[in-house]
């Protein structure tokens, strides 16, 4: 059946362009048809035959459909952990306390901490708590003596490196600061009373790309350095890897 | 090669032919691989050696995914475990990462001579643009294959790759997500699944649009490039790196030779979108729009200047970023930033003074060059091809079998001595050894018996010459 109509359809095309290809229909006719020759299928008018493809089209999209939102398979988020007031734990296993802890260093630790290693290792949820150099404040007994940055820095997501004691000019100002925050794959350099790019081609992104994600500290009444839950947005604890918002 | 093999009646001969005849019903029907009979230049079938080494790249992958475990907790500890307690796999590890470094070199090698050589005309621009993008896919392997050992280095190139997508206009989070999911430890199986399954099946399919229909497979050769590749294993043994701890940030690290360039570009400090991910791009759309504009009926470099110009140029500007990209000044008083930073200006006007050199200095002197040649004929010579007497070749031969065995033996005995990278140059040895072996067996012909009965006045050796000449 699909066989004959194959053989059949080439025909009437022939004889359709029969004035432009000339030898086509002589060389048929000289030869005759081994296949009985059948009623043709009549033609459909083209507004039918139109209709047709499109409802074809249509129910080809439609069953490809219901497939679009399965890109969701993709791009599920990752478990995050409680947001809540944690203590920093420290890697001796006890947590940083404003009395112990010395001015001018800095240590990494997860937030929210879970317990999980496969998620505190994870380095999107590693901060570094730096307690600043005397210089900077750090001699006070309170939280305005700690910060708590983000691990990723805002240019190309490396893991930046706090060097105590290293003297950076700021550009802005001219001051000598005391204690750097460094990032080892394009030489980022962050200043570290604010976590602004001062050098480095993060510090020549726009803001708020320009500034590094913080987390709010406070210290509590047995003088343990607590963090508060965060707002990951733009203009209040910054977006990790993309930037924050700093109030000049 | 005078005598026509008879039909045999050895049952393994004919179960054979058997085989190959019912082969013609599949797609192989279409490929004729073609087993050389005499030395022909590798440049030529550069492709099928990238082939190759993807093959072995292939088996030795498949090998060690049986001790490897993509998470952030276990796969430094797994590649340090199969590098340094699992029997051989200090040996299979450094064949893949070698061949990883081979199989790129030489993809970049099978570009340029095609490029030279005008091999995208003759209605070959579909099997250009295949190349094309399985290039830049082979170079997406490597940096997924590298990225599993999650040492330091791998942890800031993975940082980078993922932050790069992200930095994509418009759709990069999106896209960020879709591709590489969230987290450090979702990068790593995905880089994973994506490295030992999705883009060798993306590579399988191209090729299946890249490949001609007509292949050279040089075994010599063949065997010679994979015996350099254990041999560079042996004197370079790959390295484990620094195993990631999320208590402790990287240092400095410089990503593989074949990234260097794009590191250069990021390392001046512009948008890191347009350095990483449009400047390089810039590269393969040159490449991409070649064909389509070089529509000469021109074949080899000599005759098409101007192309042949922007080809040198290209290579140029690759070897300038690339060896930049390396260096990093060494005094490490200095604040990283100083060491690390690229001044834009000096490196991107001596990026386009030396094209514009480079291109002006080639085009010209090819113009000027052909314009002297006008009118000459141009004699194509070929080097005679040396042929061993009975004698020469039946010692070299037996030579180079007690060597192999020589090489056998001492392989052994470093391998039990521990002295892996050693077993690996000596194994390397045995097959470059092999590989000559195999062309003094395929270059030898046979001494022709002198026709008695010919006319007086030719000379005896006349037939032999002949015979060589051909």
């Amino acid at each position: 059946m699909s066989q004959s109509e194959k053989k059949n359809e080439p025909k009437p095309t022939a004889s359709s362009t029969a004035p432009t290809v000339a030898p086509k229909p002589a060389a048929s006719a000289a030869r005759p048809s081994p296949v009985p020759k059948q009623p043709l299928p009549r033609a459909q008018p083209a507004g039918r035959r139109n209709f047709l493809k499109f409802m074809g089209a249509l129910g080809g999209i439609l069953g490809i459909t219901p497939f679009i939102p399965f890109g969701a398979f993709f791009t599920a988020s990752a478990t995050t952990g409680k947001q809540e007031a944690q203590k920093i734990l420290l890697p001796d296993g006890s947590f940083a306390n404003v009395k112990t802890f010395p001015p001018d260093s800095a240590v990494i630790f997860p937030y929210p901490r879970t317990g999980d290693e496969r998620f505190d290792s994870e380095p999107f949820r590693r901060f570094m708590l730096i307690r600043l150099a005397p210089q900077e404040g750090g001699g006070q007994n309170d939280a305005s003596a700690f910060r708590a940055y983000s691990m990723v820095c805002v240019h190309l997501w490396c893991l930046w490196d706090y060097k105590p004691g290293r003297q950076v000019q700021d550009p802005k100002t001219g001051r000598t600061i005391v204690g750097n925050m460094e990032c080892p794959c394009h030489g980022s350099n962050y200043r570290v009373t604010d976590g602004v790019a001062i050098y480095g081609p993060a510090s020549l992104q726009t803001p708020p790309n320009n500034a590094q994600p913080m987390l709010d500290l406070a210290i509590d009444s047995e003088g343990f350095v607590v963090v508060n839950p965060p707002t990951y947005t733009v203009d209040r604890n910054g977006i990790i890897g993309y930037g924050r918002k700093v109030q000049a | 090669m005078a005598e026509k093999s008879k039909p045999s009646s050895n049952l393994i001969v004919k179960l054979l032919l058997w085989i190959i005849d019912r082969l013609e019903r599949t797609i192989f029907l279409g490929i004729k691989i073609t087993l050389p009979r005499k030395f022909l230049s590798p440049l030529g079938f550069l492709g099928m050696l990238t082939f190759v080494v993807f093959v072995i790249l292939g088996v030795t992958g498949a090998v060690l995914m049986l001790y490897y475990e993509p998470s952030t907790a276990n796969a430094f500890d797994d590649v340090e475990n199969i590098q340094e307690n699992i029997p051989y796999g200090f040996l299979i590890r450094n064949i893949h990462y070698h061949g990883s470094n081979a199989m790129v070199f030489l993809a970049v090698a099978h570009l340029y001579y095609q490029y030279f050589s005008g091999r995208y005309k003759i209605r070959n621009e579909i099997i250009w643009v295949t190349g094309l993008i399985l290039g830049v896919i082979t170079v997406l392997e490597a940096f997924t294959g590298y990225d599993l050992l999650y040492n330091d280095r791998a942890e800031l190139a993975v940082s980078i790759g993922v932050s790069l997508t992200n930095a994509s206009p418009v759709i990069g989070p999106v896209l960020q997500q879709f591709i590489w999911g969230s987290g450090f430890s979702e990068f790593i199986i995905r880089l994973y699944a994506l490295h030992v399954f999705v883009i060798p099946l993306m590579m399988t399919v191209l090729m299946l649009f890249h490949f001609p229909r007509f292949l050279v497979l040089d075994i010599p050769i063949s065997t010679a490039v994979v015996g350099a590749i254990l041999v560079v294993g042996g004197l370079m043994p790959a390295e484990l790196g620094v195993k990631f701890d999320p208590n402790f940030p990287p240092g400095i690290t410089v990503p593989e030779w074949y990234l260097t360039g794009l590191y250069a570009f990021i390392r001046t400090g512009y948008d890191k979108f347009f350095t990483g991910g449009v400047l390089p791009l810039l590269l393969i759309l040159m490449f991409l729009v070649v064909p389509f504009i070089d529509r000469g009926r021109k074949f080899t470099w000599k005759d098409r200047p101007f192309f042949t110009a922007i080809g040198l140029t290209s290579i140029a500007q690759i070897l300038i970023t690339t060896v930049w990209g390396f260096y990093i000044d060494p005094d490490s008083s200095k604040p990283t930033v100083l060491r690390l930073f690229i001044e834009p200006v000096s490196f991107y006007t001596l990026l386009i003074l030396s094209s514009a050199a480079m291109f002006v200095g080639t085009y010209s002197y090819m113009r000027a060059k052909a314009a002297l040649n006008v009118g000459k004929k141009r004699v194509i010579t070929r080097p005679k091809p040396i042929t061993l007497s009975t004698r020469w070749t039946t010692i070299s031969v037996v030579l180079l079998v007690i060597f192999e065995v020589y090489l056998n033996i001492t392989a052994y005995m470093s391998y039990n001595a521990k002295l892996w990278n050693l077993t690996l140059f000596e194994i390397g040895a045995a097959f470059m050894v092999f590989a000559v072996l195999f062309h003094i067996v395929r270059a030898y012909q046979p001494p022709m018996t002198p026709i008695t009965t010919a006319v007086p006045a030719k000379p005896p050796g006349a037939p032999a010459v002949r015979a060589a000449e051909k």
